[in-house]
């Protein structure tokens, strides 16, 4: 976990060829954004910018209906 | 007028003769509405994140086509709905720059080259974190 009232870096500035990446059919990227329980990261957390974190999350809530991603995770059952 | 795309999850316990066949009646359908299909692609059997319909699996069906009527896209979908061979389907519009190229042989070698670079990535972002 990312210490919080740090200053990071969006990353998709750093590198943006990362952005075509934030589409639900990379799914498979988009796990780095989602926790261990399935929630979604808050951008303050990962450093994103705003913009940004506004398409990931539309992105992984349509992930989230095909069922390429989890709504929630259950620590029990695993 | 647009351009759409829609992925939908057919059932696991469908052979490989009967798949091709939904997929195909569902195609005609679509042509039969008016839609242009411009890529096709079977992104095969796969685990899904959640129980649907008590099943664990599913097949992932997916296709980009021009529509010109809203009102046939309601029609599709209600295709989609009755058709209990389906688990779930989503319809996104999409813009004309991300039409995919007719290329399945190419794409399914550069998608895995695409995800081993994606946990490279990862990996970089870990080491850095912890720098």
């Amino acid at each position: 976990m990312a210490i919080l009232g740090k200053s990071k870096i969006c990353p998709f500035k750093e590198d943006p060829s990362l952005i075509k990446k934030i589409n639900y059919k990379e799914y498979k990227f988009l796990k780095k954004f989602i926790t261990d329980q399935g929630k979604i990261i808050p951008a303050h957390v990962t450093g994103v910018s705003a913009k940004y974190q506004r398409l990931i999350t539309s992105e992984i809530k349509k992930a989230r209906v095909l069922a390429l991603l989890p709504f929630v995770v259950d620590p029990r059952n695993n | 007028m647009g351009i759409y795309e829609t992925t939908y999850i057919l059932h696991p316990a469908l052979q490989e003769g009967r798949l091709n066949d939904i997929v195909n009646t569902i195609e005609k359908k679509a042509v039969s509405l008016g839609a242009e299909i411009l890529y096709s692609d079977n992104w095969g059997r796969k685990k899904l994140a959640y129980y649907i319909d008590k099943e664990k699996y599913g097949t992932y069906i997916f296709f980009q086509y021009k529509l010109s009527d809203l009102n046939n896209l309601k029609e599709l979908s209600g295709e989609f709905e009755h058709n209990p061979n389906v688990l779930r389907y989503l319809n996104i519009k999409i813009a004309e720059q991300d039409i995919m190229k007719a290329k399945i042989k190419e794409s399914g070698n550069s998608e895995k080259d695409e995800n081993s670079s994606v946990e490279e990535k990862q990996d970089n972002t870990d080491t850095e974190k912890e720098n």
